[in-house]
């Protein structure tokens, strides 16, 4: 209760998500990009993600630099991470069924 | 805004410090004009599970937080990388419901989620809609006022009531899996406003659950396991374990459920007569997880002509047994329920033992 009145003040119980205030990452040309394709386990996750891949380099002159595979639904360990950031300019991944 | 005086981001850094009530609170806050406005408010930032909230004021947070015997900035682990402090934890659990005596629980059972073996990430937010299961050992299950016996899974008991529902305001609103947005369950579960209940050690003949689990006789824990839904089975006419066992395996194959899909752990709740029964056979919690690792199984040949597996099926597929429990260790056997009715149940694992396991933690003063 604050002084002098009914009136209360009540705390918030949210943790904000990380890279909500920070929006997209910026847009611009993708020719030339090196694409990495990160799948999850799901079934046909590798299929979509690849044919995805050979459309990009076709039609948008990318370059795929290669499939990495993530045993579960889970978050990508470090080292996929970092493997990811040295080799690849933009990553397509997805989650769901 | 209705009801809404002021907001105020960083409370403790705009107001003055009070020596005996320890460090000042982080949180945002806001000025409301009355306790209801104060349910809408919380109502309208969807920090709600849909019912009505306790308005978390910082008189009850601090009481929250010294029925832990925790500081506000203390760090329970970690998602995505952002900790999850003893004051987040404490707003949430005011929320519920929740006693500051409860709180010692749901620390313990926040640390527990956020263990990497717990999987939150996942069985928080995948299309499964897994729910938190939280099962409660000793004295603290008791002090706490923790129901075991009848109606245990169901409501009526504010310990169960409301500790399983803080865990679950944490996992909203603490750790972001808010459904439609990173919740993306695709039915959800009712298990998901609550899921808490103790273990009847007074009435079980065999150790406590957190035993099993390498924590000692005569101590307080709780155990975290990520599940489906309950699958409630009747067996009325046996009168040996085997008979009871082999009808719970039978359940336990089902097509379709969570240990068809990833045969990882799962959850068995026994109540008192078929308890009795399994034990005069001379069958301890051992026994009873060797049983059900061995008879839950089913061909690779069911598991296609079911369509849980790809393909034909193809000569051998008859004699493959596909068990549907990682090992005789991802059985938890728990004693819960009360007397008049032979019923028992189970509960699905969420996906695969790699993704997901339970997470047995002591309950201690300090969280």
């Amino acid at each position: 209760m604050t002084k002098g009145g009914t009136s209360l003040r009540i705390f918030d119980p949210t943790i904000p998500l990380p890279g909500a205030a920070g929006g997209l990452a910026p847009r611009g040309p993708i020719q030339g990009k090196r694409v990495g394709l990160l799948e999850n386990s799901k079934r046909n996750s590798d299929v979509i993600l690849q044919t995805i891949g050979a459309r990009l380099a076709e039609r948008a002159g990318v370059t795929v630099a290669g499939l990495w595979h993530k045993p579960d639904t889970l978050p990508g360990s470090p080292e996929i991470v970092e493997e990811m950031l040295a080799k690849c300019d933009l990553v397509i991944t997805g989650v769901g069924d | 805004m209705l009801g809404v005086v002021k907001a105020r981001k960083g409370a403790a850094r705009t107001r003055p410090r009070v020596g005996s009530r320890g460090p000042a609170l982080q949180s945002r806050s806001l000025e409301v004009t009355d306790v209801l406005a104060a349910i809408e408010a919380c109502h309208r930032r969807g920090w709600t599970d849909g019912l009505p909230v306790i308005p978390p004021t910082e008189q009850a947070i601090r009481a929250m937080l010294r029925g832990g015997a925790t500081a506000p900035g203390q760090a329970l682990g970690q998602i995505r990388s952002i900790p999850v402090t003893a004051e987040k934890v404490a707003i949430n659990a005011v929320m519920a419901g929740c006693r500051p005596a409860h709180f010692p629980i749901v620390l313990a059972a926040v640390r527990g989620i956020l263990d990497p073996r717990f999987g939150l990430a996942a069985s928080g937010a995948s299309t499964q809609s897994a729910t938190t299961v939280l099962i409660v050992n000793g004295p603290v299950a008791v002090s706490a006022g923790l129901n075991a016996r009848d109606n245990a899974l169901g409501p009526g008991n504010r310990a169960n009531a409301t500790i399983g529902r803080a865990v679950r305001l944490v996992i909203q609103n603490a750790c972001g899996m808010r459904p439609g947005l990173l919740d993306r369950g695709t039915l959800g579960t009712p298990g998901r406003y609550t899921c808490c209940f103790a273990e009847d050690e007074a009435g079980s003949p065999w150790p406590g659950l957190h035993q099993e689990r390498g924590l000692p006789s005569g101590s307080s824990a709780v155990t975290v396991f990520a599940g489906w839904g309950v699958h409630q089975f009747s067996d009325h006419l046996s009168r040996t374990a085997e008979g009871i066992l082999g009808t719970a395996a039978d359940s336990m194959r089902s097509l379709g459920t969570g240990n068809c899909v990833g045969g990882g752990e799962c959850l068995l709740l026994l109540s008192p007569e078929h308890r009795e029964t399994i034990a005069r056979d001379g069958c301890g919690k051992q026994a009873i997880r060797e049983y059900l690792f061995a008879h839950a199984r089913r061909s690779l040949a069911d598991m296609k002509r079911g369509h849980q597996r790809p393909g034909e099926v193809e000569a051998g597929d008859e004699q493959t047994l596909i068990p549907f429990v990682q090992s005789s260790e991802a059985v938890l056997v728990a004693a819960v329920g009360g007397m008049g009715g032979r019923f028992s149940a189970w509960i699905p694992g969420f996906t695969s033992y790699s993704a997901s396991r339970a997470v047995t933690l002591p309950v201690g003063a300090g969280g």
